[in-house]
């Protein structure tokens, strides 16, 4: 037989492979049983400064990105870790929700939030040498109330008239009250930030293509960005905050797959990685060799229903599908057990939550769930419906369909790229339901955007006039005490009318090699740099 | 042993209903990444459904997709190839220009295309994957046609007054179905790979009726920790087209043989 060697070495091949997989499901048994619990909170706001010791100057971070930088034009929409290097902010977030002056010195109102008084520092120069001064702020200010698509815009609108009372001062005027309007000026750029100031020189030399030349009073200075590879920043000789910035550089490097980007921190490619799964974060917890910083956040991971379109435009089927998913089953096939729950708009820890408003949310029960689905249909109404989301949220399509199915959904799958998701799917309020993540650290603007009546991360177009009412309120008070009242009943509200199917937090996280010190940041990710430096 | 694995797939995925294995759209979240156990002869996947009865069922898709694509480009590029064979002239040259605009054209883009369109289905995948495999059948309906064309027995044909249909569904097909054949039976290899990758960029069979590359794709995510989830369909449909390479291999030298015989 002139085959049989031949035979016998394919025999001998599958032989092979079937023991490699043999050894790679037991294996996979053994670790199944490690990881318990939901993920806990770490250093949400960065690590303390004070007990790392006396910082080593030198030094260049590599930093890995989940995506691209589309612009550092404040102006425009993204998600840009760079930027606060190159420009600081002029006020600071809080981990209590409120603003400090950080790049300017301080930030008052003369008649209960109508007029604001903005203090800049004196000498603080911008990299090309000139000075960061009232008018800086007014001509940056300006950009975002003329550019209508600015993220910043519906905050810039309120403001009524500016001027500079001296080089070093400008004063606002507003429609109205706004005691949140110096958060307004603390905000990552992705949120909408008045506080990103650009050089009026370099504006008036680069127009629109500032976002690709962008000249700041940050620690670091814009080198060369070589887009789908990487952004290099240069330390600012002339920086305000005496003796920083510690690094002499930062390069920033795209790392969009998920898997690449935790083999690059794992491996030591790069220093610092912004996580933006589950998946990535659970790992590195348990790497004893990385060093992880993470808050939930308030909303998280979230379903829009669209209030637009049968059949989530009823209460009765919106309660339906919250009750009929199983948060413990999805833990175990998504999460590797540590999904951190979301059963309100605020998180746990956030003064503004209340026990009652997750005690009052549906909890999974898959009867509840046929009733009001039957009692629909009775109705005239048809349950089925499409679900549309990412194609990296397939595995959780999946889970999805097979839960409705088990309540009697017959659910049509379809997935998109990220980019003709964002546009054709959400933004365009074409969608039944689908999925989305977003974290916000101060509920102004966050709760807003995503729950007022015409809100620009409203994509399922809720709407309750109580809710507008007292998210307006809680904006405009200066008082502390009305303001969490106001967004306590905001919460509660909410979960009422199920907005939304909350089910997780986020997992927006820092993930550092453990000789990077001085971490700065805020639970959304966004970096302060001037006090980072390395260990080594 | 390619014969033997080749026919217990395909009996597996034709008596699938009737065989008592697991309902592969129920998920069972004890078994959630599960690996060998005696309930789940090959584990469980993310959503702790079977993974043999999944295997089983997916063949069906698998199979499906290679047979039904295939089989329709054969047909109509087949057809349209013994056109060109035998009338020669501008109807060659038309369908060689047509032809070669279908190759030029990069086949994924073509087949995303086609299911932003129309959708992603398992009709709309059959229908994409044809097309893109009639101008192969083209030319080689047309090179096998040029040959039998000049035979003496089609010259008889003609001379008897037969009508160039009849002449070629009665004289010139049976002879261009063999390497037709032997063709189209390596190409259904290659279409369950092209299946595979597609329903990996999620562009497949939409869920919950699983495909071997749709489950390739759904472990993704946990290759790290549970390779087996991704690994056991892998190495079915590594098999599977191996052993269809193999048997169209040693068919087509066969045909080969024969023809150097006549």
């Amino acid at each position: 037989m002139r085959l049989r060697p031949r035979t016998s070495r394919i025999v001998a091949g599958v032989a092979l492979v079937c023991c490699a997989l043999l050894v790679g499901a037991c294996g996979a048994a053994d670790r199944a049983a490690v990881a318990e619990g939901a993920l806990q909170e770490r250093d949400p706001y960065g690590g303390d400064l004070a007990a790392e010791g006396a910082p080593k100057p030198g030094g260049t971070l590599l930093l890995g990105m989940d995506r691209e930088i589309v612009s550092f034009d404040p102006t425009v929409q993204n998600s840009n870790m760079a930027a606060p290097a190159v420009y600081d902010s002029l006020m600071k977030l809080t981990p209590d929700g409120k603003a400090e002056p950080y790049l300017a010195q301080s930030m008052e109102t003369t008649d209960g939030g109508t007029t604001w008084v903005l203090t800049l520092r004196p000498g603080v120069t911008f990299s090309d040498g000139t000075p960061l001064d009232a008018n800086a702020v007014i001509v940056n200010t300006q950009r975002h109330i003329d550019t209508v698509s600015s993220p910043a815009h519906p905050f810039a609108e309120r403001i009524t008239s500016m001027r500079a009372v001296d080089p070093l001062t400008v004063e606002f005027v507003l429609d109205g009250p706004f005691g949140d309007f110096p958060v307004v000026f603390g905000q990552p750029i992705t949120y909408g930030s008045l506080g990103l100031i650009v050089s009026p020189a370099a504006l008036q030399q680069y127009g629109d293509d500032i976002g690709r030349h962008p000249v700041g009073a940050g620690p670091f200075t814009f080198t060369e960005w070589v887009p789908d590879s990487r952004t290099v920043l240069t330390k600012n000789p002339s920086y305000w905050q005496e003796g920083m910035p510690y690094l002499d550089g930062l390069e920033f490097r795209p790392l969009p797959d998920t898997e690449t980007r935790y083999a690059s921190i794992e491996n030591g490619d790069v220093d610092v990685v912004f996580g933006g799964y589950n998946q990535e974060l659970v790992r590195a917890s348990q790497n004893p060799n990385l060093r992880i910083y993470y808050g939930p956040g308030n909303a998280g991971e979230y379903l829009y229903f669209n209030f637009n379109k049968a059949p989530f435009d009823d209460r009765r089927m919106r309660e339906a599908l919250i009750s009929s998913l199983d948060l413990n089953a999805l833990a175990a096939s998504q999460y590797s057990g540590r999904l951190v729950s979301a059963t309100s708009l605020f998180t746990e820890s956030s003064p503004y939550h209340t026990a009652a408003a997750s005690d009052a949310w549906p909890r999974y029960d898959p009867e509840r769930a046929r009733g009001l689905i039957e009692e629909y249909r009775a109705g005239g109404g048809d349950p089925d419906f499409t679900f549309k989301t990412t194609q990296t949220r397939v595995p959780f399509g999946e889970f999805l369909q097979a839960q409705m199915a088990a309540v009697g959904i017959d659910v049509q799958l379809q997935f998109y790229d990220l980019a003709q998701y964002s546009s054709s799917v959400v933004q365009s309020n074409d969608f039944q339901l689908t999925t989305w993540i977003s974290a916000f650290d101060t509920p102004f603007p966050g709760a807003s955007r995503l729950l007022h009546s015409g809100g620009n991360t409203n994509y399922g177009k809720y709407s309750n006039p109580q809710v507008d009412a007292l998210l307006d309120e809680a904006a405009t008070t200066s008082d502390p005490a009305v303001r969490t009242n106001a967004y306590q009943q905001v919460e509660w509200l909410v979960g009422q009318d199920l907005a939304m199917a909350w089910f997780s937090r986020s997992y927006l996280s820092t993930i550092t090699k453990p000789e990077v010190k001085g971490i700065d940041r805020y639970v959304s990710r966004d970096m302060f740099y001037a006090t980072t430096w390395l260990d080594r | 042993m390619a014969w033997t694995w080749l026919g217990a797939v395909v009996l597996a995925a034709v008596f699938a209903p009737l065989l008592p294995l697991w309902d592969p759209a129920v998920p069972d979240y004890t078994a959630v990444f599960s690996g060998i156990t005696p309930q789940h002869w090959l584990g469980g996947d993310t959503l702790g459904r079977d993974t043999f009865s999944r295997v089983v069922y997916g063949a069906r898709a698998s199979l499906l997709v290679g047979i039904c694509a295939v089989g329709l480009g054969a047909l109509v590029g087949g057809f349209l190839g013994m056109l060109a064979g035998y009338f020669g002239g501008r109807t060659e040259r038309v369908l060689a220009l047509v032809t070669d605009v279908v190759l030029a054209f990069p086949g994924l883009v073509f087949i995303i295309a086609i299911v932003a369109i129309l959708g992603s289905s398992l009709s709309n995948l059959i229908l994409g994957l044809a097309i893109l495999s009639v101008p192969t059948f083209i030319r080689l309906a047309r090179a096998a046609t040029l040959v039998v064309a000049q035979r003496e027995f089609v010259l008889a044909a003609r001379a008897y007054g037969c009508s160039p249909i009849r002449i070629i569904t009665r004289e010139i097909a049976p002879n261009v179905v063999l390497p037709v054949a032997a063709y189209g039976f390596i190409m259904i290899g290659v279409f369950i790979v092209v299946e595979g990758s597609l329903s990996f960029l999620g562009l497949g069979i939409p869920p919950p009726t699983p495909s071997w590359g749709g489950m390739i794709a759904g472990g993704r995510a946990e290759l790290l920790n549970y390779p087996h989830i991704s690994l056991f369909p892998a190495a079915v449909m590594f098999l599977t087209v191996l052993s269809i390479n193999y048997i169209g291999e040693r068919t087509r030298k066969q045909f080969e043989v024969k023809e150097s015989n006549l």
